[in-house]
This record gives structure tokens, C-alpha cells and sequence, in this order.
């Protein structure tokens, strides 16, 4: 920060995609205001979409940018815009999946939207953010609308439930990020990334306060990014947030906590790697196992994909803790062959809500294989490649951060993650099996063509709102067509790897000082 | 669809794959090297040598009798299960991509593009295992066969990383080029071996392969005998040069081989169900081959090729035998079945071939196999070839009780008719053996060009008869004569084969398995009641962690001159008296006797640290400080009077009576505060530093047009970061009045 007072000149081109963002939670909310169904349940996700759209193009646009932006708060570059695409893309499925899921007469409205491009806008705040304060800007911008979304199914217990939780565990999580913030800055004098790595590189590398400071802060991202032992939240509040949004936190979030983890640690804290990398490598190891133990034992997918969810945040870490170039490549790619293969995951469980009234238990999914082979083909390479099966993008993700891991001297966490993946096998096929091995239970199919879903305990209304006839009417035409989508896209990116490595070498660039 | 057109499909892939491959083969083989992902350093790098050529030829040739035999086989199969005959495609199609897979990883000279094929064969036999998709025992074994092939896979994976780690390559050619011997080319060897005696099921991974058997006889007839298990010594020999840089390693694989053989061979003789007899019959077959490369030289890989492409022919027909003698009797156990000669002409004369093949007879091509064997045991010592030659009796005796227990004696089952197309694979592959016993040289040349490869040089591979007292002769002579005493003797030696059996299953590796699995299990059962404890004791455990990372940093700091004692003066008497009150307020607001009471002591704590700031000369802050305090303290009063009255007596009851908190949570108060204390002291002691940033901040306060270093900040210095907060607070308001609108019913 230099304190220049005159008239700053901004790159307007650069932060053009934060502008659209933020524009388009305007106008959406807005447009929200016409009376009408019309314009709540087509123009409103219409806007959304094409807001979305606009954000994708002009990132496209700005592909090979490389400037900071705003007096060096923020820097707009290749893992800016690769994560922001990640972004983007996850916000048109979760815009997709929303379309019909909820009930009319809780008709999100234009809200969810607004809120939606504001998380995503804070999103791109984060990744981009070099400087302390707008980064924990971003890191709030993200989180508020996200609690709301949980919760905004409200006359659903477990909606509601999961909107507290991730509040109350979130604001421990903000707390404590701020507050390791409040040590770095008492530590270096300064909150933008470049003074810090400087001082630290000065004489602050064993510093009793930037090393508290430094402490507090992994907390805090590590409780957005789910890692163990800070990630009791995230089985809770999956399974009770509406499954759009559990997809959205499950893509996009991850992606934007990894991604500010990368630049943070590997900008601002790379002088003090020595001090901070062991540990983040335990946290890893003891994510990874955790993880995926206690993904063994679930019988419902979203608290299954949750506990999965862990363990990939796990290996995701392998590639911040080794501070290569190499490891940025790997974070970013693996991200995003995550969310194909989650959204497509996802996209099928909301199918099957819809479709059944087994919500989304592994049960739901029985017999899937004869008589809904477009859901449970997607579903199958989707489970396939979290396992990481040859391929699938997942197998070059994860061994691509395992190639970054043991070509750092982090062999182990490498190893940890092959046995991580070994372990993973076993639920993972337990989802296959139920697809393909076993037959579907008489009468759950059909059963929302047919009349209302039992009423949750403590929700009498539900029998009310569910009895509308327009619920009757809830297709799942689109949520198979982004299922096939994501599924195929899992699977070429599995064969033809070389395009969206490139991409990921883009977010590399980003990084001049590692080599 | 028409109900032949998937077996016609498959088969005619196999015949015309196999056609290819053997003109390929026979004009001098074929090679393609493109790049992959180059990120990645992978390559799609396939290659027909001999190796590649015997593996593929297998795959594709033993293909054909077995998908015949299924055309029959399936529908028949499926009728008995009441399942529909619309399920037959998926079988010839899951059956047609392990086929596929197998010729892949035959041809594959890439590590990776290796560890690909290799999983696929292993989820195409998981699909193929469990195809009796009903029977809970099926999908049991087919897990258990992909969990001990995939995890051993693992490994395979593991080495491939450690010889990229230190080589730079993926490409097998390449390694062989570069790669002296070293630890890590030990370890790496070794990881990639143990994937392939997994594969092989070989001690002490075969347990896997027994349960396997409850798969239709045409997947066991192709998997188990020339197929998946054959896996396992095609990665021996295709990374053989490796392997043979370690002299320990060789040593392992004869270890292993001969355990299995030793094993295999004790279980076979103790089986009543046919497929089981031969599946450990296999495990034992594979336990000759790894044996052989664990020998070593130009007679011990030669003779192991050898031995593959001969027990891969007359183990399928044995299966089909297996599968045929079912069908027409109904039976599937030793002891229900016996003089079938008569009713089965051809499948027994088929499968007799077959059996001598195995048992190595002379006449058929087995025979040249066992004398391979022994020509390659000599030349290491007598030990050796004292091993080879109790396993070779084994063989004898377990195959002769399989083939005069089905065929000769009294007939005990009635036999129905069986049909011509599974009848004919065994006539066949029978035939085969006898033909290659008289004219050996096709298998021999086969033989030879696999074993290239893997020595790097041409190895000559001799089957001929010698009629004369040469060791080998003399060995095979001793094995029949002693395998037929232990077959005379047949009696006791199953009775003894039985309890070796029991007593495995109550020591052995598959009891290993079965804990593992339930210990994970009950981890993960564990860490499913943590996950579900009350919330509130939740969040608090996440602090354990987090002052784990907190003390870390301490560790990591120098101690020396890090604490440093100031001066006191008079004039810093109020401060310390305020800190001193704040304290013992904060030690009140632990002993609460109700809620208002707690919220209000709370707020103390906080009104008397503005006081401190307000001491310290930060009168904004101090402000500031004030300010959030009487906000939250009415927040907090606010939702008290909400709560009715009761609820929060009977909260404040079971907090003051819960039991073990009561010297927990003083002692984790202490501590904290112990550690914020050296915290504090630490960062007061330090010199220069933040002091100059402040009064650069404050310097730059009037150029922004402001009156103090606060304003300066929000509204000029940070002003975007404000317009952020603002934006922030905007969305907080949005999200807070939906919640609220919608909470309501309207």
C-alpha cells in the first residue's frame, strides 16, 4: 500500500469481470421485483445465466492479463482467471439445478440469485486479493451469502439446522482468520502480500507473532476449505443445505479456499515455507485418512460426497505444500476436474430427489443401471474418477498432484494419497454396486408423480406445501442433460488431458518466483 | 436384439484379433509411440514383441473356445436364475473389454499406460465375478478380487513413481536403458512384483482367486486360466530387467513361487468342488512360473514363457470340462460325481490331454514344460531341483484324483445331454495339447520370442525327447512313479491335504483381510458417533487443533532475548490497576449464576479494556471498543427476552451440574491464556518494526484531507476495501430480510 492520494487510474478491462458480477446481482434482483411468475421462474435464472455468461466471456477476454489492480489489492491473473472460470461454470449449474428444485411456493426468487453471483463475485475478490483486508473482504463476501443459501429452504428443518451451523462454525472460522490476520499485520507493518513476503524474508522468518499469526490464519482457511480436523461441519451442512447449493459449496467454495490458500502461502508466506509447509502437510496426511474412513460408513450420498469432499481437500493440499510451480499446476487442474466430476454427481442426486421420495440415500440410486442408464452412467464415471480410476480426469488430477508431491521431496504425502485413494475405492464402489448389483425397491420410484412426501419431523407444513400440483410437474430433463455433460466431460478430459493442463499452466504463470 | 448377435460379436472379434496378431507377429510385429498428455510425460507407447505377441495371442486364441462354449453356456445359465436373456449383451460386452484390456496391457510399454490396462482388466473381472449380480456371495467375491488386486495395484503405482522420480521416465525401454542397480530400483522392483503376485494370486494374496470360482464357469474358464491371473507374470516378465538388478528380489520371487506351488498344490488335492480344485490348481501353475523367474537365466525365463502359453490351453479346457460336467450332471463336487467316460467320451478324452498337459506326461506338451522345469532347477542346485521335483508330484497326484474322480469308477449322477458347443472347445484345446506334444516347435518359438524381452536377448528355448538317462529325464521319471504312490495312496493324503487347509483358513492371509475390512470399518463407525456428538462440543474441539498449530509457532521460535522485562513506572499505575480489574472481572464471568448476570459481566470485560485503550492513547479505538460492547450486550439482552424464562433456569441448572467439566475447562482456560500471555509478551518485547508503519499512517493522515489516522483509513487510504465492507453489509441485510420475510407463513 502506498498512500498516493491523487486520482488512482484503474484497469477497468481487468476488473471487468467483477463488474459484471456485481452488475448482474443488481439487475437480477431488480428485474425480481416485476410481479409475475414468468419473470420469477424464467427471466430471474435467465439474467443469472447470462450474467454468468457475460462473467465466462470477458474472462476469455482477459485470459492472458497478468496486472494488479486497485493500488496492488488486487491481482488479476493467470490463477485469477483460471479459478474464476471454475467459478463461473460452477454458478450456471447450481443456477441450473435450482431452476425447478425448489418448491414453488418457497420460490427462491430473485434473492437466491443475487446472493448467488455475490458469492461468486466474492469468490473472485479472494483468489484475486493480495493485500490482507481485501482478502478477508472476499472471504466475508463469499461466506454471508452462502449462510443464507443453506437456510433458504425455510420451511425445511435440515435446511434451516445446516444455515445455523455453517453460520455459527463460519464465524469461528472468519474469527480466527481475522485474527491471525490482526498478528501477520502486527508482525510485518504491513497487509499487502509483497511487504509481507518481504519482511519475512528480511528477519521475521521465526517471528513469535507472524508465526501465531500464521497459525491462526490456516485455521481459518482451513475451515472454509474443510480440512481436518476443522471439517466437522461440512457432513452437517451438506446434507441439510438444498443439494444445488451442497453442489455449489462442494466446487466452488473448495476451489476458491484452495485458491487463496495457494496465494497467500505461496506469495505473501513463501519466505516462511520451511516453518509453515510440514505443517501443512500433516494437516493434509491427517485430512486424507480422515476423510475417507469416515466416508466408509454413510449411507446418505450428500453426507457421503461431504466426507469424500474432506479427503479431496486433502489432496488438494499436497499441491500448496510443496510451493512449486508444479503444485499450483496440480491444485488448479485437479479443482477443476473436480467439479466436473462432482457437479455431475450432484446433478444425478437431485434427479433422483426429484424422482423418488428416498431423498438422497445411496438407496435412491437401486437399479438405476436398468432403468435410468443416462443417470447412472454419469453417476458411475463420476464415482470412478473421485476414485481416481485410469481414464478419468480424476486419475490425471490426482497424479498430477502426486507427481508435484514426490517431485518436492514430499513423497509421502504422495503415498498418502495413493492409500488415501485405496481406501476411497470402498465407498465409492458401494455407490456402483447400488446402481448397477442391486434391484430397485418396489414403489420408491414414481413416487413424486403420485402425491406428497412424507412430512419431516417438525415440519408439518411440508404435507401443505409439497401438495401443489405444479410439484407434480418437476421434470428432471435438464439435470440429466448436465449430468451427461459433466460425465462426458470427466471422461474426455480423462483421455485427452493435454487441453485443460494447458489451462491449468496458465494459473502456473501466475507464480514468477517458484520454480 | 437378436440373442446371438453379442456372442457372434465378441467371437469374431477375438478370432480376427487373434488373426491380426499372429500375422502381426509372424512378420515381425508392429509399434506405436504417440504423445499423450507431454505435461505429463505420458505416452500411448504399444509394441508387438514376443512378450506382447504370447500374452495377446493367449487373450485373443483361448478367447474363442471359451465364448463358445458360452453361446451355449449363458442362456442356459440364466434360465436357472428365472433372469432375463436382455442380460446376456452386458456379459460378452464386459467379457469383450477385459479381452481388450488384456491385449492392451500386453502390448502397453509404458508404466503408466501399464497401470491403466491394469485397472481396467481389474474392474472388468469385478463386473464379470459378480455377474450373478442376486447372490450376495458373488458381489462378496468380486470385491474381495478387486480389492486385493486394486490396492496391490497401488503399489504397482507407488514404483512406477519412485523410478520416475529418479529416472525421468515413464517408458519401460527407456528404464531398462538407464536404470543400474540401486535401493530404490530394489523398492520400486519389489512394489511392482508384489502388484503382479497379487495379480497372480500367489501367497499370500490367493485366497482372492478360490472365492473367485462363484463366477459362471466361461469367466472363471478365461480370467483364471489364460486372462487375469496370467496379468500378474506378464508384468514380471515385461519389467524383468529390473527385477534382475536386485539378486533379492529373484530371491523373493522363488520364495514365493515355491509357496504357492507348495500350497496350491496341498489345497488342490484337499478340494471337493471341481472349480475349486482348479482354481488352486492355477495358484499353483503361477507358482511354477514365478518360481522359474525367480531362477532366473536363460533356461529359467525361457521355461517360464513356456509354461504360461501350455497351462493357459489346458487349464481353459479343464474349466470347460468343469463347466460341461455340470451342466450334463447337475453336480459340481468331486464326491458326487465319477464314471462319466462312458456318457462324456469326448469331453473326457479332451480333458485327459488336458490333465496329462498339466501333469506333464509325455505326449503332450505339459511334458516338455516339466522338463524345461527341471533343466532350469538343476542349474541352480539339487536343492532346487528337489523342490520342483515335490511340486511336479503334487501336480501328478492332485490332477490324476481330478480326472479319474470325474471320469472313472462307478458312475454315481445321471448325465444329461450337453450340447456340441461346449463340448467341442474341450475336444479341441485337448487336441491342441496332443498335436504340440508331438510338434512342440510352435510353442517353443512362441515360447522363445516372449522370453526375449524379458533377458533382452535372444534366449534359446529347446523342446525336443531325449531318450536318455539325462537328470531331467531321470526327474520326470522319479515324479510319475512318486505321484502315483501319492495317488495309490490316495486315502490318507487328502485327509492330511484337508486339515493343511484348516488350518490356513483359521491362520491364513484371508482372516488378514477380513479384520482389515472390519477395522475400518469400526474406525469409521467410530468416527461416525464423534461426527454426531452435540454441537456445541463440536466447535469447542476444534480449538484442541487449532492451539496445536498455535503452540507450534512457539516451538519454532528462538527463546533467547525473545522475552524482554521492561521499566515500570508510577504513571502506568492506572493501566495496570484497569488490566488487574478487567481480570478478575473475566475470572467473575466464569462462576455464572444466570444469563443477565454472565452478559453483563461479559460486557465489564470489555468496557474496562476500552478504558485500557483509552490509557493507551487510542482514544478511537477506545470508542470503537465501547461502542460494539453496549451494542452487543443489547443484542445479547435482547434475544434473553425472548427465550422464555424456564428454558434458560434449566440450561443454567445442567451447565452448572455436567459433570467432568469441572476442572476441564478451568485447566483449558489456563492455558490458553498462559499462551496468549507469552504471545503478548513475545510481540511487546520486540523492537521497531510496527512502530514505523503507524507513524507512516499517521504522516499521510492530512494529505488525505482528515483529521485522524482512523478516517484517513476508511475513507481514503482503504476507501475500495470500505466500498467492499459496505457491499459486504448490503448482502448480510439482504440475506437476513429474506430469511426473516420468508420465516413467516404468508
Amino acid at each position: 500500500m502506498n498512500g498516493a492520494a491523487q486520482g488512482a487510474s484503474v484497469d477497468w478491462a481487468a476488473l471487468s469481470p467483477l463488474l459484471a458480477l456485481a452488475g448482474g446481482a443488481l439487475v437480477v434482483l431488480m428485474v425480481g421485483l416485476f410481479p409475475g411468475r414468468g419473470v420469477r421462474d424464467r427471466v430471474v435464472p435467465g439474467l443469472a445465466l447470462l450474467t454468468l455468461a457475460v462473467t465466462a466471456g470477458l474472462l476469455v477476454w482477459q485470459y492472458d492479463t497478468s496486472t494488479d489492480l486497485l493500488e496492488g489489492a488486487l491481482r488479476v491473473d493467470g490463477l485469477t482467471v483460471t479459478l474464476s472460470f471454475v467459478f463461473v461454470v460452477a454458478g450456471m449449474a447450481t443456477v441450473v439445478m435450482t431452476w425447478r428444485h425448489l418448491d414453488p411456493v418457497e420460490s427462491p426468487g430473485p434473492e437466491l440469485y443475487t446472493l448467488l453471483l455475490s458469492s461468486i463475485g466474492g469468490m473472485v475478490v479472494l483468489v484475486a486479493a493480495q493485500d490482507l483486508v481485501t482478502l478477508f473482504l472476499g472471504f466475508e463476501l463469499l461466506s454471508i451469502p452462502l449462510y443464507v443459501l443453506c437456510a433458504i429452504q425455510l420451511r425445511r428443518r435440515g435446511s434451516l439446522e445446516s444455515g445455523l451451523k455453517y453460520l455459527v462454525v463460519g464465524s469461528v472460522g472468519s474469527a480466527t482468520l481475522v485474527y491471525g490476520f490482526a498478528l501477520i499485520y502486527g508482525a510485518a507493518g504491513t497487509t499487502g502480500f509483497a511487504g509481507i513476503a518481504e519482511a519475512i524474508s528480511g528477519d521475521l522468518s521465526s517471528d513469535v507473532l507472524l508465526l501465531a499469526g500464521l497459525a491462526l490464519a490456516i485455521v481459518g482457511f482451513a475451515f472454509k476449505a474443510s480440512v481436518a480436523p476443522f471439517h466437522q461441519w461440512t457432513p452437517d451442512v451438506y446434507e441439510g443445505a438444498p443439494t444445488p447449493i451442497t453442489a455449489f459449496m462442494a466446487t466452488a467454495t473448495k476451489a476458491a479456499a484452495l485458491g487463496v490458500l495457494l496465494r497467500f502461502l505461496d506469495v505473501a508466506l513463501l519466505p516462511a515455507a520451511e516453518a509453515w509447509a510440514p505443517a501443512v502437510a500433516v494437516l493434509a496426511a491427517v485430512t486424507i485418512v480422515v476423510g475417507n474412513v469416515g466416508a466408509l460408513g454413510q449411507s446418505s450420498l450428500k453426507r457421503l460426497l461431504a466426507w469424500s469432499g474432506v479427503a479431496q481437500a486433502g489432496y488438494l493440499l499436497a499441491g500448496v505444500v510443496v510451493g512449486t510451480s508444479l503444485g499450483v499446476q496440480a491444485t488448479v487442474f485437479y479443482l477443476a476436474v473436480y467439479l466436473l466430476m462432482n457437479m455431475a454427481a450432484f446433478a444425478v442426486i437431485a434427479a433422483r430427489e426429484r424422482e423418488t421420495n428416498l431423498g438422497d440415500s445411496v438407496d435412491a440410486l437401486a437399479g438405476l443401471g436398468t432403468s435410468r442408464p443416462w443417470l447412472a452412467w454419469p453417476m458411475t464415471i463420476a464415482m470412478l474418477a473421485l476414485a481416481g480410476f485410469p481414464l478419468t480426469a480424476g486419475f490425471i488430477g490426482k497424479f498430477k498432484l502426486i507427481e508435484a508431491s514426490v517431485a518436492s521431496g514430499y513423497t509421502w504425502v504422495g503415498l498418502m494419497i495413493v492409500i488415501g485413494s485405496m481406501i476411497s475405492l470402498a465407498y465409492y464402489l458401494k455407490v456402483i454396486a447400488a446402481m448397477w448389483m442391486r434391484e430397485a425397491p418396489a414403489g420408491a420410484a414414481a413416487v413424486a408423480a403420485t402425491g406428497p412426501r412424507p412430512a419431516l419431523a417438525g415440519a408439518s407444513t411440508e404435507a401443505q406445501i409439497t401438495a401443489p400440483t405444479r410439484h407434480t410437474r418437476r421434470g428432471t430433463g435438464e439435470l440429466t442433460v448436465m449430468a451427461v455433460l459433466f460425465g462426458a466431460a470427466t471422461l474426455v478430459v480423462g483421455i485427452v488431458p493435454q487441453p485443460l493442463l494447458d489451462f491449468a499452466a496458465k494459473a502456473g504463470e501466475a507464480f514468477p518466483g517458484l520454480f | 436384439m437378436r440373442t446371438w448377435a453379442p456372442p457372434a460379436t465378441v467371437l469374431a472379434m477375438a478370432g480376427a484379433g487373434f488373426v491380426a496378431l499372429l500375422w502381426l507377429w509372424l512378420t515381425g510385429g508392429g509399434e506405436v509411440d504417440v504423445p499423450w498428455a507431454p505435461t505429463l510425460d505420458l505416452r500411448l507407447h504399444l509394441r508387438l514383441d514376443g512378450l506382447a505377441a504370447m500374452y495377446a495371442l493367449m487373450a485373443t486364441g483361448v478367447a474363442v473356445p471359451v465364448f463358445v462354449f458360452a453361446w451355449r453356456y449363458l442362456p442356459h445359465h440364466l434360465a436357472q436364475q428365472g433372469r432375463s436373456v436382455r442380460e446376456q449383451p452386458r456379459f460378452y460386452a464386459l467379457l469383450g473389454m477385459f479381452m481388450v484390456s488384456m491385449v492392451g496391457l500386453a502390448l502397453a510399454q509404458d508404466l503408466i499406460l501399464l497401470f491403466l490396462f491394469w485397472d481396467l482388466t481389474a474392474v472388468a473381472s469385478y463386473l464379470l465375478i459378480a455377474y450373478d449380480r442376486q447372490d450376495g456371495g458373488a458381489r462378496r467375491a468380486a470385491l474381495m478380487a478387486l480389492l486385493v488386486t486394486a490396492i496391490t495395484a497401488v503399489a504397482l503405482l507407488i514404483g512406477t513413481l519412485l523410478l520416475y522420480d529418479r529416472y525421468a521416465t515413464f517408458s519401460l525401454p527407456e528404464l531398462f536403458r538407464v536404470a543400474e542397480s540401486s535401493t530404490t530400483v530394489t523398492v520400486a522392483g519389489a512394489l511392482i512384483a508384489l502388484a503382479a503376485l497379487a495379480k497372480s494370486a500367489q501367497v499370500p494374496f490367493h485366497f482372492w482367486l478360490g472365492r473367485a470360482m462363484v463366477a459362471p464357469t466361461p469367466v472363471s474358464a478365461y480370467l483364471h486360466s489364460a486372462a487375469m491371473v496370467a496379468a500378474g507374470v506378464l508384468l514380471i516378465g515385461r519389467v524383468y530387467p529390473l527385477l534382475e538388478l536386485s539378486p533379492v528380489l529373484l530371491d523373493a520371487l522363488v520364495v514365493a513361487g515355491f509357496a504357492s506351488m507348495l500350497v496350491g498344490g496341498v489345497l488342490a488335492l484337499s478340494r471337493d468342488d471341481l472349480k475349486q480344485v482348479l482354481a488352486y490348481s492355477t495358484f499353483s501353475q503361477y507358482g511354477y512360473v514365478v518360481f522359474l523367474y525367480g531362477l532366473g537365466g536363460e533356461s529359467g525365463v525361457g521355461a517360464a514363457a513356456f509354461y504360461v502359453v501350455t497351462h493357459a490351453v489346458a487349464k481353459c479346457a479343464l474349466f470347460l470340462t468343469a463347466g460341461a460336467v455340470t451342466r450334463a450332471t447337475g453336480a459340481q463336487r468331486l464326491s458326487e460325481l465319477g464314471g462319466l467316460a462312458r456318457a462324456m467320451p469326448v469331453v473326457a478324452a479332451g480333458s485327459l490331454a488336458c490333465a496329462a498337459t498339466v501333469a506333464s506326461l509325455p505326449l503332450t506338451v505339459g511334458f516338455f514344460a516339466d522338463e524345461l522345469l527341471f533343466k532350469a532347477a538343476l542349474e541352480r542346485g539339487w536343492v532346487f531341483a528337489a523342490m520342483a521335483l515335490l511340486i511336479a508330484v503334487l501336480t501328478l497326484a492332485y490332477m490324476a484324483r481330478f480326472w479319474t474322480g470325474l471320469f472313472l469308477g462307478a458312475p454315481r449322477t445321471e448325465a444329461g445331454p450337453v450340447p456340441g458347443a461346449m463340448v467341442a472347445p474341450v475336444g479341441v484345446l485337448g487336441a491342441i495339447c496332443l498335436v504340440a506334444g508331438l510338434v512342440p516347435a510352435p510353442f517353443a518359438a512362441i515360447a522363445q520370442d516372449a522370453a526375449t524381452p524379458s533377458l533382452l536377448a535372444a534366449v534359446p528355448v529347446e523342446a525336443r525327447y531325449y531318450l536318455d538317462l539325462r537328470a531331467e529325464n531321470l526327474l520326470a521319471l522319479a515324479t510319475f512313479a512318486l505321484g502315483a504312490l501319492v495317488h495309490a495312496g490316495h486315502r490318507a493324503v487328502p485327509a492330511a491335504a484337508e486339515a493343511v487347509a484348516r488350518l490356513g483358513e483359521r491362520l491364513g492371509p484371508e482372516r488378514a483381510y477380513t479384520a482389515g475390512l472390519a477395522a475400518l470399518n469400526g474406525l469409521s463407525d467410530r468416527v461416525h458417533d464423534l461426527e454426531v456428538r452435540d454441537f456445541r462440543g463440536r466447535v469447542t474441539a476444534i480449538f484442541l487443533p487449532s492451539g496445536v498449530l498455535f503452540a507450534l509457532a512457539f516451538v519454532l521460535t528462538p527463546t533467547v532475548g525473545a522475552y524482554a522485562v521492561g521499566s515500570f513506572s508510577l504513571g502506568d499505575l492506572p493501566l495496570v490497576l484497569m488490566l488487574g480489574f478487567a481480570a478478575c472481572v473475566a475470572v467473575a464471568a466464569t462462576r455464572p449464576r444466570g444469563h443477565l448476570t454472565m452478559v453483563l459481566t461479559l460486557g465489564t470485560v470489555g468496557f474496562a479494556l476500552a478504558v485500557v485503550y483509552a490509557l493507551l492513547g487510542a482514544p478511537n479505538v477506545a470508542l470503537v471498543a465501547v461502542l460494539v460492547e453496549t451494542i452487543v450486550a443489547l443484542l445479547f439482552i435482547g434475544v434473553l427476552s425472548l427465550i422464555p424464562r424456564e428454558v434458560l433456569r434449566s440450561q443454567m441448572r445442567a451447565t452448572r451440574e455436567r459433570r467432568g467439566t469441572r476442572f476441564r475447562d478451568p485447566a483449558v482456560g489456563l492455558v490458553a491464556g498462559a499462551t496468549v500471555f507469552v504471545l503478548v509478551w513475545g510481540g511487546l518485547s520486540r523492537t521497531g518494526g510496527e512502530g514505523d508503519a503507524a507513524r507512516r499512517l499517521t504522516e499521510l493522515a492530512p494529505e488525505a484531507h482528515a483529521d485522524n489516522v482512523v478516517t484517513a483509513i476508511l475513507a481514503d487510504l482503504r476507501a475500495l476495501d470500505t466500498l467492499g465492507e459496505i457491499t459486504v453489509v448490503a448482502v448480510a441485510l439482504l440475506g437476513v430480510t429474506k430469511l426473516l420475510r420468508r420465516g413467516r407463513l404468508w
